[in-house]
């Protein structure tokens, strides 16, 4: 279909973000930002975003964008600052609370100069929630929204992918890109503010809302579960209330006489058909397991490393670097040293 | 300033999906302001059989019976396409073509409409063939190793759904503004094992770096305390967190150490860490902790014990019952 015009990528090539914020929600949101074609301009502190100390999560977070050192507690620094923000569409930081207003970079003050600007600020627990400003990351979000209890059944552990960051950057760049649909038919921008801990608290009450039915963590059902194979292998079965998968399940493993069950029986007698379908797949390897399985449109899987398929419809990776500290100060500087007023990118109607 | 609550106020999204990230992503467009259309096959959505989920990826929606089988269900699919900025479907690979809906066509329709399909596996790549759940996603994307390690159990809130709801909602807004822009709209697949991997891949990164969910840290991890509360501490290299910590706890003689100390001997000193939470009852810990205003620690809480706003919107509506706006909606786009 090649004459389908694709929304892929570069649907927001004309719009410019200011990024000032540093280590992972922040950063994820303007990441995609970039990669959906956004001009990304991450302004760092001296000493730049502390997580280029990890230089594997730096890149995935940072890649595509531009690095310019602005020390803000110089004047001449803030008013480079106020400058490009004056420029910009979207402007984000993730300071603690008042020290945007310290800067003049808050979203009144860049209002003024810069009306339809969208101004997005990334919290770890929001402003005036109950921890206040103490410090964490994304664990101890994790931890106060829920989110950490309902994901786990029994003993909570440590989760190996940051979920906070990748949800809440994510909800901050919807949010983003909402507000700019806006401001482009009024010209008049929005302060949104975005908190990690309240964006977990909504997976975690979803969650909690399955509780007690067949999708909830360690409901007894036989058709969901993760088995092994005889050479260890993990593999996930998933069947919720389709009979017919389970019929399906039941021809490949060779449990005729329990094909018939219902999904009612399946479910009280949980334990000893899950013993039974490990019986069978503790009988075969996974190549075995693969063609019995395989044969049928069941929903299945093995449990796989991350990255070991590559799966299409996420968001295409460009193959983009990220930028070393201060890689674009000198260019950056040029392009939006200008002394009069500023030039909007684009105009909103009046 | 305008109110940031409702900016897709004018935005009419036509929403075929059912079930799970379908239905999440076009609710997060309906909290923002957008109308969502809801057109469901005789029967409704098969998620009313769920009322948690249900409730949960429905708010904020109209709901209009539409029977794709029928002509008259097809004509109020193609108008209510014809005069919406995004329509989304959750259908296999091939049945929008077949029923005249795919993107070709309703672009014909209307050259600024965005198309998107979610799916689970993907139309094209590994599996594309197979059905799925949440499960089978996160198995399949590397995710369910990334966050339940070597363990046989499984994750007890729906990833796959919401971070695919999630990012379809984040890709249909960004195609919408440029399609408002350029006058021209575009197709878009997001697949839930395809942003699962995404995630799980970030993860994968962190392996090598102190955060890695892997690597044993002296003070960063869920302790128990001795009244059997859980509680998180989150100290990782920082030198000014692990002094107040140990300064709060009583851990004099562990003060001294820097990072480049304490981390590597976190097998030895982990103990010592668990030891000293664990004399204490969580009340006498809030009032050590108290002092020291850069302890990065909480409490594991249940879902909705604290109220944090800031968050995603929420919905103001319940959901629609089965078509419970249909007679407005047909008389809006078939007159």
């Amino acid at each position: 279909m090649t004459d389908t015009p694709s929304a892929e990528s570069g649907t927001l090539e004309d719009v410019l973000v200011v990024d000032a914020t540093t280590r992972g929600p922040g950063p994820y949101a303007t990441r995609v930002l970039a990669r959906l074609g956004a001009r990304v301009i991450k302004v760092e502190p001296p000493l730049g975003d502390p997580s280029r100390a990890m230089p594997q999560i730096f890149q995935e977070f940072n890649a595509g964008k531009e690095s310019v050192v602005c020390a803000l507690d110089t004047a001449e620094g803030r008013a480079f600052a106020r400058g490009l923000a004056g420029r910009a569409h979207v402007f984000v930081h993730s300071w603690p609370a008042g020290r945007a207003a310290t800067f003049g970079l808050d979203a009144a003050a860049l209002a003024e100069a810069n009306p339809g600007l969208v101004h997005c600020t990334i919290s770890g627990y929001g402003p005036g929630s109950p921890l206040g400003d103490r410090p964490g990351q994304d664990l101890s979000y994790l931890a106060a929204s829920g989110a950490l209890a309902t994901l786990y059944p029994g003993e909570p552990q440590i989760p190996g992918i940051p979920y906070g960051d990748t949800l809440a950057g994510t909800q901050a760049a919807t949010r983003i890109l909402a507000a700019l649909l806006r401001a482009r038919s009024t010209g008049r921008g929005a302060a949104i503010e975005v908190s990690v801990t309240a964006v977990l608290a909504e997976p975690a009450r979803i969650g909690r809302l399955a509780a007690g039915t067949p999708l909830a963590a360690g409901f007894a059902n036989p058709g969901k579960a993760v088995y092994h194979t005889a050479d260890d292998r993990r593999l996930v079965v998933a069947i919720l209330d389709e009979d017919a998968y389970w019929a399906g399940l039941c021809d490949a493993l060779g449990l005729a006489d329990v094909r018939t069950l219902t999904t009612a029986e399946r479910f009280a007698d949980a334990a000893a058909l899950r013993a039974r379908v490990q019986r069978a797949l503790s009988g075969m390897d996974a190549a075995e397991a693969t063609r019995r399985l395989g044969s049928r449109a069941l929903p299945w899987a093995f449990v796989e490393e991350p990255g070991a398929l590559a799966f299409a419809g996420g968001l295409p990776l460009p193959e983009d670097v990220e930028p070393a500290l201060g890689e674009h100060t000198a260019a950056v500087h040029a392009e939006f040293a200008v002394r009069d007023a500023p030039e909007r990118v684009w105009e909103s109607p009046r | 300033m305008a109110n940031p609550g409702t900016p897709l106020e004018g935005v009419v999204i036509a929403d075929h999906t059912i079930l799970g990230p379908g239905p999440y992503a076009t609710e997060l467009l309906a909290r923002l302001g957008a109308r969502v259309i809801k057109l469901e096959a005789p029967g409704g959505d098969p998620a009313r059989r769920i009322p948690g989920l249900w409730n949960a990826f429905n708010g904020d929606k109209e709901s209009a019976l539409c029977d794709l089988r029928s002509d008259e269900g097809r004509a109020l699919a193609l108008a209510v396409a014809a005069r919406a900025d995004a329509f989304v479907n959750s259908w296999r690979p091939g049945v929008a073509e077949r029923l005249g809906l795919g993107a070709p066509a309703l672009l014909a329709l209307n050259p600024a409409i965005v198309h998107c399909t979610l799916t689970g596996f993907g139309s094209t790549g590994p599996l594309r063939a197979r059905p799925g759940h949440e499960l089978n996603y996160l198995a399949a994307s590397g995710a369910l190793t990334g966050i339940m390690g070597e363990s046989l159990d499984y994750p007890g809130l729906p990833i796959g759904d919401t971070a695919a709801g999630m990012f379809a909602a984040l890709r249909i807004v960004s195609a919408i503004l440029s399609a408002r822009t350029t006058g021209i709209g575009g197709e878009i697949e997001v697949s839930v094992a395809g942003v699962l991997s995404e995630f799980a891949s970030i993860g994968a990164s962190a392996d090598d770096s102190i955060v890695s969910a892997k690597v044993v840290n002296p003070a960063y991890g869920v302790f128990l305390t001795a009244d059997d509360r859980r509680v998180v501490l989150g100290v990782l290299d920082e030198q000014p967190f692990w002094d107040a910590l140990c300064d709060a706890l009583g851990l004099e003689n562990l003060r001294p150490l820097t990072p480049a100390e304490y981390i590597p001997r976190a097998e030895e000193l982990r103990p010592l860490v668990a030891a000293a939470v664990g004399r204490h009852t969580l009340a006498d810990l809030e009032r050590l902790f108290e002092p020291h205003a850069n302890i990065p620690w909480n409490t594991v809480e249940a879902a909705d014990a604290v109220d944090i706003p800031f968050g995603v919107p929420q919905a103001e509506r319940r959901p629609p019952d089965l078509d419970a706006d249909g007679d407005r909606i047909r008389a809006e786009f078939l007159a």
